[in-house]
């Protein structure tokens, strides 16, 4: 009889060390095999990706001239301005808080409702809001501005299992570390809590598609 | 006690295999192995969370800066719709 409790214990145990071990979900770069297909092959990110970089005259113009700023680029000068004298990590908390205070809007819709365009570029994003992903991609335009290179950050998908949904962050490496950028101003450095798994992430040179192997 | 750690044992078993079964991720699968054009669901999202602060002096400076920017931003685009 005691033997039997034993195993059960044992089972018991290994189950608490299985739910722990999901508990919190780092997210990793190194992860080639996930590599699914360049930027192009989406059509919707790639057209985001290709309007941002025509409207980015428009913040250069504002950049030189603060006279020909639009108003929601003002405070995005003042952000590239000031910004840049900071040091690298001082630069992505600056951008996280800078644009987590613009307009949270929700914008739920399915594949099958609406199959169009699903990303905004930044300056629609400072005019009009967004909801994560739009949050996400906003930063990741903003630090491109500050140089952090392409192959170090990632718009990532990642699966709550509690809330029965998506969510989208920006994923930054650093020499040693992965910061994932929330938009309640928060940096997780040691994975994600809530998120059950990472499904699939992009930028501008990629695809990776997390759950290819399952 | 026996029963009991069966319950917990098959509890748990039964409600990884329900997480298993989301939709989203079978569609998602389903979609990246075989679509020939990508089309992914647009993220969901909840409302934001709690603010939870990060503090850097010199960041929560230039945070300020550009608070009152787009105060007098929002001030000017109101006088704008007003006149």
């Amino acid at each position: 009889m005691r033997l039997r409790f034993e195993n059960y214990l044992a089972v018991l145990l290994a189950l608490f060390a299985f739910t722990n071990a999901h508990g919190q979900t780092v997210y990793s770069f190194d992860t080639a095999e996930d590599f699914f297909a360049p930027a192009d092959s989406w059509p919707a990110w790639q057209e985001t990706l290709d309007q941002h970089d025509s409207e980015r005259q428009s913040i250069y113009e504002c950049l030189n001239n603060a006279a020909a700023c639009a108003s929601r680029l003002k405070s995005l000068r003042h952000v590239l301005l000031k910004g840049a004298d900071l040091t690298a990590e001082q630069q992505v908390r600056l951008v996280n808080r800078y644009i987590n205070r613009q307009r949270y809007k929700e914008d739920r819709v399915s594949s099958r409702s609406q199959a169009g365009n699903q990303w905004t570029t930044l300056t629609r994003f400072l005019q009009d809001g967004g909801d994560c992903e739009d949050f996400a991609v906003a930063k990741y335009f903003v630090l491109r501005e500050f140089g952090v290179d392409a192959e170090n950050m990632r718009i990532v998908i990642g699966r709550e299992p509690q809330r029965a949904t998506h969510h989208a962050m920006l994923a930054i490496r650093f020499d040693d570390s992965v910061w994932l950028l929330e938009n309640d101003n928060t940096i997780r450095r040691n994975g994600y809590q809530d998120i059950d798994s990472f499904v699939y992430a992009i930028n501008e040179q990629g695809i990776w598609d997390h759950e290819r192997g399952d | 006690m026996k029963k009991l750690l069966l319950v917990c044992v098959f509890g748990g078993v039964f409600s990884s295999a329900a997480i298993a079964a989301d939709p989203y991720e079978r569609w998602l699968t389903m979609q990246s192995q075989r679509g020939t054009e990508i089309e992914f669901i647009r993220v969901a999202s909840e409302k934001p969370l709690a603010a939870s602060e990060e503090t850097d002096a010199e960041v929560a400076s230039i945070l300020k800066e550009i608070e009152a920017i787009e105060e007098e931003d929002r001030a000017s685009e109101a006088s704008e719709d007003s006149s």
